[in-house]
């Protein structure tokens, strides 16, 4: 890396952070600290949603998964606007109108203290452990494609946004979020640009894209009903409904967001924002990733993007095995690249040139698939490629300087998540469980310093987590997992507390305990993929919250 | 004043059918 693009991401670490520190008021008190004293404009608490959704994991794995499958993954997206349309009415007005800090306050006002409490303690270990992840898996990548070392990676994301968040609490989360948005779209912007430009001379986009939906990539959409199958239009409509009304209605993370806007009115624009917008940049993001597609076909990557194995390979006892098949990807790639040529100067219509750059590239995945399982083997370990394709790209092809930017935008992405995560952590640690459980007496200041101490425990716990979850891959996958087992179970207590007058707090408390073991079975035991899972948790857990509320209910006339 | 929200849900749901609209056209023109 050149030192102007060093100074870049030094240059965005030190403004950012100065200017999170700036952009706070009133923070010597607990409202001001965790919710801006309710304060904040619509359109930055909406690029704090959205960019508290948009993670560094997002940025680069949605990238090479537009790389790899094209632009499936943006029906995942699909059941996001719905979703906010519900919050407008039901989640916004009743949180903000109920004067709490936390989601999880409202379901103790609404049941008792023990469904809060469940509530709040499956928050905290959740985005505990993601917050960590958050973390873990940018810097593993930067790291490996950079050189980095590996804890000096997590410290230089973590640190900055710790000390900010700490300072600054949720005014300089949501501050920093929007500069941090303007970076995270000005680098795909540019990633994008560069891409376009760096196409051959005479080819136009539209010709680019009919070489990528030769393969397949340009298809968005998959109208089959399928359990089994990730994406589909309708695991993104309707798991996606379900995943989305829990993310931004149940998680402190993204409530608290709207919780400082200055209205009801105004929390209500912040999540149409991203209504409007989230699935348009989604798509961005993906075709950013089948560009990166296009670009491959004619100027030469490697065989493997992850090179953190490589060496271990090349020496090891299958060395000669990875030599040959080096040499059929160099040979795979130039047929590929010929057919890719002949394809795009014919018209179109020449089938056998399309069958001929199909039957290529398929060839040149076939290499690929078999290096990935010598690697695999070789290695005995868990090798993850696909994420390495866009930080690959832009160290190896995008100019001196826009490596800094895009170094910026995937530190930008990390850090906005982190901060937020943060700052709820915090403030569900100290409503939920300090203030509610240990010390519900105590003056605003000493809640105020308690609230700071928790957020930089938070942020240390989740640097040293970070550090070990880098070093067992698998556990990223484990935690992302971990979340999908009790999403839509905890929307369900929402749906009975919100939405159902006849529901109480025995009702609740089962019917979540009964709707995350009905997940945990199911997706133990059957191949139904994730995003259903979020409809089965609240489905079972209205059903049988209602059933134990009708069972339990105490006559009029016992209660006199 | 009463804000008027039916215009607003109306615009998310008629933006969303018009880019899941130009997916499918993406999908079909470039395939």
């Amino acid at each position: 890396m050149s030192w102007i693009d060093w100074a870049v991401v030094a240059g965005y670490l030190v403004w950012v952070v100065s200017d999170g520190v700036r952009m706070s008021k009133r923070t010597n008190e607990m409202e001001g600290y965790l919710l801006a004293s309710r304060s904040l404009p619509w359109w930055a608490v909406g690029l704090s949603v959205m960019a508290t959704q948009l993670s560094a994991i997002t940025m680069v794995s949605t990238t090479g998964q537009g790389y790899a499958e094209g632009m499936k993954f943006v029906q995942f997206y699909f059941g996001l606007p719905i979703a906010m349309i519900i919050l407008s009415v039901t989640a916004v007005p009743f949180f903000w109108r109920a004067k709490v800090y936390t989601a999880y306050e409202y379901l103790e006002r609404r049941f008792d203290s023990k469904t809060r409490t469940l509530t709040a303690f499956l928050f905290l270990l959740s985005r505990g452990l993601s917050c960590s992840v958050i973390i873990a898996a940018p810097s593993v990548i930067l790291s490996i494609v950079l050189g980095w070392n590996l804890t000096l990676t997590v410290l230089a994301i973590g640190a900055p946004t710790v000390i900010y968040t700490m300072v600054g609490g949720v005014q300089a989360v949501t501050w920093t979020d929007v500069k941090q948005m303007a970076v995270i779209v000005g680098g795909i912007l540019a990633a994008v640009i560069v891409l376009i430009v760096g196409l051959p001379d005479g080819m136009s986009v539209g010709s680019a894209l009919h070489l990528a939906g030769a393969v397949g990539k340009t298809q968005a959409l998959d109208f089959r009903f399928d359990l089994t199958e990730k994406y589909t239009i309708w695991s993104g409509l309707i798991g996606g409904l379900f995943l989305s009304l829990s993310y931004f209605g149940c998680d402190q993370s993204q409530v608290q967001r709207y919780l400082t806007a200055k209205s009801v009115k105004e929390g209500r624009q912040s999540l149409f924002m991203s209504a409007y917008v989230k699935i348009p940049l989604q798509a961005l993001i993906l075709l950013t990733g089948v560009l990166m597609f296009v670009f491959f076909l004619f100027n030469k990557g490697p065989m493997l993007f992850n090179g953190a194995p490589l060496e271990q390979v090349r020496t090891g006892a299958r060395a000669a095995e990875y030599q040959t098949l080096e040499r059929e990807y160099d040979g795979a790639f130039e047929t590929r690249r010929q057919a890719a040529v002949a394809l795009a100067s014919s018209d179109g219509n020449d089938q056998a040139t399309l069958q001929s750059f199909v039957a290529a590239d398929a060839g040149l995945v076939a290499v690929r698939k078999r290096a990935t399982a010598l690697v695999k083997d070789a290695t005995k370990a868990d090798y993850d490629d696909v994420n390495y394709v866009f930080p690959n790209f832009v160290i190896e092809h995008m100019p001196v300087g826009l490596v800094g930017l895009l170094i910026a935008a995937i530190f930008a992405a990390a850090m906005s998540s982190i901060a937020a995560e943060l700052n709820s952590l915090a403030t569900a640690t100290v409503i939920d469980v300090y203030k509610r459980h240990m010390k519900p007496e105590a003056a605003d200041s000493h809640y105020l310093l308690v609230s700071k101490l928790a957020t930089a425990g938070w942020g240390v716990f989740a640097c040293v987590a970070a550090v070990y979850a880098a070093q067992l891959g698998s556990l990223i996958e484990v935690v992302n997992r971990f979340g999908s087992y009790f999403y839509g179970s905890i929307l369900g207590v929402f749906i009975l507390a919100i939405g159902i007058k006849r529901a109480n707090g025995h009702g609740a408390f089962v019917g979540l305990i009964a709707g995350m073991a009905t997940v945990w079975v199911v997706a133990t035991y059957t191949a139904v993929v994730f995003l259903w899972l979020n409809v089965v948790g609240a489905v079972v857990v209205t059903v049988v919250g209602l059933l134990v509320s009708e069972l339990t209910r105490v006559p009029i006339e016992k209660r006199k | 004043m009463k804000e008027r929200l039916a215009p607003l849900f109306v615009g998310i749901v008629l933006v969303e059918i018009l880019t899941i609209a130009g997916l499918y056209w993406m999908g079909v023109h470039f395939s």
